[in-house]
């Protein structure tokens, strides 16, 4: 277990020093990012300016929501961008040395590559929650775990999709859509989902999970939120990662790949 | 001109044998449109859906904005893998400017989502939503065909993004950042009339992205000019490919490739 | 290789560092079909790429693993490395089933893969011996020592200071075998090192790699198109073919078991002189210069050389083994004119 600790810290020590080795665009891609965030500010407001709230959820709720959304997604892309890549990475082979080394071939894959561009986005997300928590006088004391759980939901529900890929050729393009639509509908409102909608955001795209229900905590103050949130992260997390090693089953079968060399 | 032709027909081709990307594409569109389109039955819900547009044709207003976003190919995507592996180099020889060819090809690959997208897509907000809009079925057609022209000017900004990868090293956050601004002058989330007094709503209605995207689709609530809109989409196609052709040839000064 | 005598198959299993034994690998190919066929119920036809191989390794040896392409060199050594499970068979590698053992046996074993990189491609390669380091749980002073001295061995110092992106092929190539070295494994997977490399950096390659293993007693498995890396760096040679064993012998051996030839190029005072011979074959005639291939299982070099010097007076005699590509070559058409 300390080894494995001992080379997760390594991993994330050189996916940070590879980010920060992309020395010429970190300031372009951070303005970049403040701007295009912000752009949310005058969005919501003319939502909201024509509507006080969509079925209880209001501007603070957008907010909280978007910053927390965001927030996840600059965390995830800036450690475990590798995620991501995943369908690519099985594309071509990739896994093939990380399964050489004497360490779980999944901390390999996740953290093999980084994004600086994930600090702009991760830095404009606590703007929004710290704007949020100011403006309408939130309580933030649970903000770090929260981003802490929604990270790892946002993480799981990428490696549940990128999985996909142990079956399916050339998924890259098709997973970033997902991932990418998966993050923008954690921040709209919760009360939109409803029926078989309210079920798959607790389960397969469990954005219930990363904002819903989390928020409602915050607003609420009522532990029980809080505690579904983390045994819901947990589980989902869990079960991601058990789909992925049955995604490697197949890839070690060699299948996959059919007849080479 | 011609073969301008076969890289899209090449493109096309290509494009319509990845069935999973295009299945997974329309999945998510009706996704979204779903969200969407529940977002605005949870306002009039409430008693706050604006006087004189109803649900029904609320609904297909968004499910035609949001259609446009998946008609597009992920241009940007391509143009960034080349400036960065240094590929397009490599493309610099040949007979054909690389900006027109790529430009040639998402057009290709766009008629694969527009046979896909306007078939099925029409299908089901028509069975979603229950009808035709109020207005009848000729403005949807109209606004199909005006979506034709926005989702090329679409991919021009997206060839602009992926350029400005010389830059940046990565395109995906400069067309995130394109699309917030999208969001907010196109109309994504609610026509551009009826934006709050305080935002210059004329002003944003002769911008390219209101003719992209929340102009064609507001022609089904009974707003706007369809010649007006298309020739907007012609003058700002025009503009926007002569000011992309200028940066093009200063992005050519930045290109490095390392040896073997 | 059998055992006589209970000791001395006690002695020989200690000095074995890779069984193979019968490893058999099935591919199944999902079958081209309509869309929906594919997708409701896919037809699969099964694909044998490994046909029952064995053979051992005993430690400290360099082995070339030598096939045509799709021969299955590439698929088991992956299966030794614990990349694919076999469909069949059994593998030891000191003592590990790579398959059930793969994360004990991966301290023990270095693999270079020619065609991928393990190496982060924006850092310089420093910082990824750094990170192997912790995959193998390396003492930070073993680590530090280790490195130095392979990087000393490989006149890499001034190379792992460069990101890996500006590193040429040849350079990225050594600091791939460094990294792969640094853990003092015992057996050493190399899949295709020298694919792409020009011919002074292939020589560079191979000298290091034979030198570590002979320094470290490092077992070598060598995968390669390239008859070079054999005769450079390994004693044995494995000829596989359509997942079948074909050959396996000593690497000097192996010109005699499968051509009886040699090259004798004469220098000459004469223009040119006539040795049309049965068993002589004209390679190149130049004037004064005359190549000749002689088939030694029909007439003699000896013969040759009298009968030229009656003719002609030699200033200048080579007398070659036919290039290892021929012998290979020859193996290759000799297996497929037998099926």
């Amino acid at each position: 277990m300390g080894g494995n600790l001992r080379y997760l810290w390594a991993l994330l020590s050189i996916t940070f020093k590879s980010v920060s080795s992309q020395r010429g665009a970190i300031l372009l891609r951070g303005i970049f990012a403040f701007m295009n965030h912000l752009i949310y500010f005058p969005v919501w407001y003319v939502m909201f300016s024509f509507t006080p709230s969509i079925g209880g959820w209001t501007l603070q709720h957008a907010f909280l929501g978007y910053g927390i959304s965001i927030a996840c997604w600059g965390i995830v892309v800036l450690t475990m961008f590798g995620l991501r890549t995943l369908p690519q990475q099985i594309d071509n082979g990739e896994l093939d040395s990380y399964l050489t080394l004497p360490k779980p071939v999944l901390l390999s894959a996740a953290l093999s590559s980084s994004r600086n561009s994930g600090l702009g986005e991760l830095l404009v997300g606590i703007g929004f929650i710290t704007f949020a928590g100011f403006k309408y006088h939130i309580d933030m004391t649970f903000i770090p775990l929260i981003l802490v759980m929604g990270s790892i939901v946002f993480a799981s529900g990428i490696l549940f999709f990128a999985s996909f890929g142990f079956w399916l050729r050339q998924f890259y393009a098709s997973a970033e859509e997902i991932y990418f639509n998966f993050n923008l509908m954690s921040s709209r409102p919760a009360p939109i989902f409803t029926g078989i909608f309210k079920i798959i955001t607790l389960t397969i795209v469990p954005i219930g999970f990363m904002t819903h229900i989390p928020i409602e905590f915050i607003m609420t103050h009522q532990f029980k939120f809080l505690a579904f949130a983390m045994v819901g992260t947990v589980a989902y997390a869990i079960f991601a990662i058990a789909f992925f090693y049955h995604g490697l089953k197949y890839y070690e079968s060699g299948n996959r790949f059919g007849v080479r060399g | 001109m011609m073969k301008y032709f076969h890289f899209a027909r090449m493109a096309f081709a290509d494009y319509s044998n990845n069935r999973l990307r295009m299945t997974t594409r329309f999945v998510v569109y009706m996704m979204l449109a779903w969200v969407m389109i529940g977002m605005w039955r949870v306002i009039y819900a409430t008693g706050h859906g604006p006087v004189g547009i109803s649900l029904h044709d609320m609904g297909w207003y968004n499910g035609i904005v949001q259609m446009m976003f998946f008609l597009s190919p992920r241009l940007f995507v391509v143009i960034d893998e080349d400036v960065r592996s240094g590929n397009i180099a490599y493309f610099l020889n040949r007979p054909i400017p690389y900006l027109w060819m790529r430009l040639s090809e998402g057009i290709g690959s766009l008629c694969v989502h527009l046979i896909v997208f306007f078939t099925l897509g029409i299908a089901f907000l028509y069975l979603y939503l229950g009808g035709w809009p109020s207005i009848g079925v000729v403005p949807v057609f109209a606004a199909l065909i005006l979506l034709i022209g926005g989702s090329v000017i679409h991919l021009l900004f997206q060839i602009c993004c992926g350029l400005g990868t010389f830059w940046t090293d990565d395109a995906a956050f400069i067309y995130n950042g394109y699309m917030k601004i999208m969001l907010l002058l196109g109309g994504v989330y609610l026509p551009i009339s009826l934006y709050p007094s305080f935002m210059p709503t004329k002003l944003i209605e002769l911008l390219p992205f209101s003719s992209m995207v929340g102009a064609p689709s507001a022609l089904l609530i009974g707003v706007g000019n369809f010649w007006e809109i298309l020739g907007l989409q012609i003058v700002w196609g025009a503009t926007i490919m002569m000011l992309l052709h200028r940066f093009y040839v200063v992005c050519l000064r930045k290109v490095e490739v390392h040896g073997g | 290789m059998a055992c006589q005598g209970r000791k001395t198959c006690l002695i020989w299993r200690m000095t074995i560092a890779v069984d193979v034994k019968n490893l058999r690998k099935t591919f199944k190919i999902r079958k081209k079909a309509g869309f929906w066929k594919t997708l409701l119920s896919p037809e699969y036809t099964d694909v044998e790429a490994v046909k029952g191989l064995s053979f051992t390794l005993q430690r400290g040896e360099r082995v070339a693993f030598v096939g045509p392409n799709g021969a299955g060199k590439s698929t088991t050594i992956k299966m030794l490395s614990g990349i694919l499970h076999p469909s069949a068979g059994e593998v030891s590698i000191n003592g590990f089933t790579p398959w059930i053992d793969r994360t004990k046996m991966a301290y023990q074993i270095g693999t270079v893969f020619g065609q991928r990189s393990q190496l982060w491609y924006h850092l310089p390669a420093k910082d990824t011996f750094e990170l192997l380091s912790y995959a193998y749980e390396m003492e930070r002073d073993d680590f530090k020592k280790r490195m130095v001295t392979l990087v000393d061995a490989f006149d890499a110092g001034a190379l792992i200071e460069k990101p890996v992106r500006q590193l040429s092929l040849g350079e990225r190539m050594r600091c791939e075998i460094i990294a792969s070295l640094l853990h003092k494994p015992s057996i050493l997977f190399l899949d295709e090192p020298t694919v792409g490399l020009d011919v002074v950096s292939k020589g560079v390659i191979r000298d290091l790699v034979k030198q570590a293993s002979e320094q470290d007693g490092t077992t070598v498995l060598l995968t390669s198109h390239d008859t070079g890396d054999m005769e450079r760096v390994c004693d044995r040679v494995i000829v596989i073919d359509h997942g079948q064993l074909v050959t396996d012998q000593r690497v000097k051996d192996l010109r005699t078991g499968y051509i009886h030839e040699k090259v004798i190029t004469l220098a000459m005072t004469e223009v040119e002189i006539d040795m049309a011979l049965d068993g002589v074959r004209l390679v190149e005639k130049m004037p004064h210069h005359l190549k000749i291939s002689v088939d030694t299982s029909i007439v003699s070099v000896e013969h040759i050389l009298q009968l030229a010097m009656n003719k002609t007076s030699l200033e200048d005699i080579t007398v070659e083994d036919p290039p290892t590509e021929d012998i290979i070559k020859a193996i290759y058409s000799g297996v497929q004119s037998s099926r």
